[in-house]
């Protein structure tokens, strides 16, 4: 009897071990046919930016280059359209950047202060744009009414604070110890002095966090230099990489009927752009990462 | 003596609207930038809404132009775009809503079972990734991928005795080329969320199952998604709310004539008309309607949330 209870459980063990086996095997090829369809698309267009021209134009590069070779990537360098597209996306995405982050701080901090006499009207007026908004068309026209048509400054000042942003930035400032502005306030610092001296330095984490929002938001924008940008001059490599990637426009007509050594190499252009756009974002964000997987909990806890 | 010190009162200093602004001087203007650009560039537009009930023209100002009431309403409703638009923009958001918010969920249980956290960190890095791509290169690449002539999955379709499909220019495939593009994008980005909520589950509740004999499947499913299941209901919500912005960024990329019938949305058609068209008006009033219907949901999933899980987002 005894014996036949511990048979039993024996059994019962090994067969638990077993389906339990099984159910990894299971939950691995899942997670990793995840992470691999995910990663395949990049990994594809990064082979075929370094592969032979010829090879690249007959879809035969999907795993490994096939002759190897630069030629693409000297060939961007002489593009001038190229350099002044990514000249700009850089002036837009350092100057936006800086000004974004530098105005939310601020409007964060003085929100943060729980004796700010118009604390809660101010939050609900930045609130409420979240959730109503003016539409395309009427802030295209006050966008031009306020002379920012065809300028720079109009992919930087209408959106020069987010209000999502300043919301998650006005919850990080309410956790720092009241006992640290306290402290400045009896140093006789103002308002200015106590943000600046005190609170920056053990704000780290959100600005961290701002700035990368920002920053990949200013690097990947395509609509508003569509609508509010004419001249060619001040057009960022996203609006370039829509003409050769998704148009198909003009250079590929013109080039297809000059018909010389460009025609072969306009495929594989497509893939060093990608590449060249792409890989600033990559390389930085991973040491963002633990950042904004703080920011995403601090937004969900506010909504 | 020590009872006048004690009954001596300590007059609170008047206080005023007036002195509490003098004494707020600094953070008022540290505000004050942001209160600008928010008056400016998002409470101004929603006051030239107005021009939506006339016939607005550059020259003659929003004052100067004729009211015409709600002709342009009329003009929408009566027009054969009305219907079309209108259901794309349902179909398109419900399909990404049933089909893409599950994902996340399954992922994310399915990644925390894995015990081994360098691997669980190199799945979670690649998952984010495709989030931080902008919708250029993300639909460059699926033209990339799936153009009729040189896609890579034509290529094989065709190696394999089919015949091509130009998914790009077959009105079928576009809602799925959305979707899972869209999915493709956002799953690992989403599943963070719901990562943090299963980590915050308390250990003592697994140890307490695998005493009773709770197998992997079981702890999953009568321990994990019931603790997570408010996180998944918010987001739900949330996601009801957001409804009517369906990612017209993308589809402006994304459609041509030979999909309109199945990718013209309202956002799509008001930035066509309005602004493509330069039909100021016309456009106008179509963005508010989709305002409007977008407001109404954004209460009603509001006001479900704030019944079915006692959380509200205001």
């Amino acid at each position: 009897m005894n014996n036949d209870i511990r048979l039993q459980r024996h059994h019962y063990g090994k067969l638990r071990t077993n389906n339990r086996m099984t159910s990894s095997i299971v939950i691995y090829f899942v997670i990793i046919v995840a992470a691999l369809v995910t990663v395949y698309p990049f990994f594809y267009v990064i082979v075929n930016s370094f592969s032979d021209p010829s090879e690249v134009l007959r879809r035969n590069v999907w795993l490994w280059p096939i002759r190897p070779t630069l030629v693409a990537y000297r060939e961007l360098l002489h593009e001038s359209e190229v350099f002044t597209a990514y000249m700009n996306t850089i002036w837009y995405t350092v100057v936006g950047t800086t000004l974004n982050v530098f105005f939310t701080l601020l409007a964060g901090y003085a929100l943060s202060i729980k004796s700010f006499c118009l604390r809660k009207q101010i939050s609900l007026f930045v609130i409420i744009t979240m959730f109503v908004s003016g539409g395309i068309i009427p802030t295209y026209i006050v966008v031009c009414k306020t002379g920012l048509y065809d300028t720079r400054w109009a992919l930087i000042i209408p959106t020069l604070i987010s209000a999502y942003n300043l919301i998650i930035t006005r919850a990080y400032m309410e956790t720092i110890p009241y006992e640290l502005t306290e402290s400045g306030k009896l140093d006789g610092a103002n308002d200015f002095g106590i943000l600046f001296r005190i609170i920056f330095p053990v704000a780290k984490p959100i600005i961290a966090l701002l700035v990368i929002y920002y920053a990949v938001q200013h690097w990947n924008e395509y609509f508003n230099p569509m609508i509010y940008l004419q001249n060619r001059a001040l057009k960022p490599v996203q609006l370039y990489l829509r003409d050769i990637l998704v148009a198909n426009t003009t250079a590929a007509t013109q080039q297809a009927a000059t018909g010389n050594a460009k025609t072969v190499l306009y495929e594989e252009l497509k893939f060093t752009n990608i590449v060249i756009t792409v890989l600033p974002i990559t390389i930085i964000y991973p040491f963002f990462q633990k950042y904004f997987i703080q920011g995403v909990m601090i937004g969900a806890v506010k909504g | 003596m020590v009872n006048k010190i004690i009954t001596a009162p300590i007059l609170p200093r008047k206080r005023s609207f007036y002195t509490d602004l003098i004494r707020d001087k600094y953070l008022l203007l540290m505000v004050l930038p942001t209160v600008i650009i928010f008056l400016v560039y998002n409470y101004l537009p929603m006051i030239w809404n107005l021009i939506a009930f006339e016939n607005y023209s550059i020259r003659k100002g929003i004052f100067g132009s004729a009211w015409i009431g709600l002709e342009n309403f009329e003009k929408f409703f009566s027009s054969p775009y009305c219907g079309r638009v209108i259901r794309n923009t349902f179909v398109i958001s419900f399909t990404d809503l049933l089909l893409g918010w599950p994902v996340p969920i399954a992922f994310a249980l399915l990644l925390s079972e894995i015990k081994s956290m360098r691997v669980k960190r190199v799945v979670q890095t690649c998952s984010y990734l495709p989030h931080f791509i902008s919708v250029v290169v993300v639909v460059g690449m699926m033209h990339i991928f799936f153009s009729s002539t040189s896609g890579v999955v034509n290529k094989l379709i065709v190696n394999m005795g089919g015949e091509a499909i130009p998914f790009f220019s077959t009105a079928s495939c576009f809602l799925w080329l959305y979707v899972f593009s869209g999915i493709w994008q956002n799953f690992g980005w989403d599943s963070i969320i719901y990562f943090s909520a299963i980590s915050a589950i308390d250990p003592q509740i697994y140890e307490a199952a695998i005493v009773d004999g709770a197998g992997r499947w079981q702890k999953m499913f009568k321990i994990t998604l019931p603790s997570i299941a408010p996180t998944i209901f918010t987001l739900l919500i949330l996601r009801i709310g957001w409804l009517m912005s369906v990612g017209f960024e993308k589809i402006i990329l994304m459609y041509n004539e030979a999909t309109y019938a199945t990718a013209d949305v309202i956002s799509t058609y008001v930035y066509r008309v309005g602004l493509l068209n330069a039909d100021f008006s016309y456009g106008t009033a179509i963005g508010l309607f989709n305002s409007l219907i977008s407001l109404v949901l954004i209460f009603g999933a509001n006001y479900l949330s704030r019944k079915l899980t006692d959380t509200s987002v205001f």
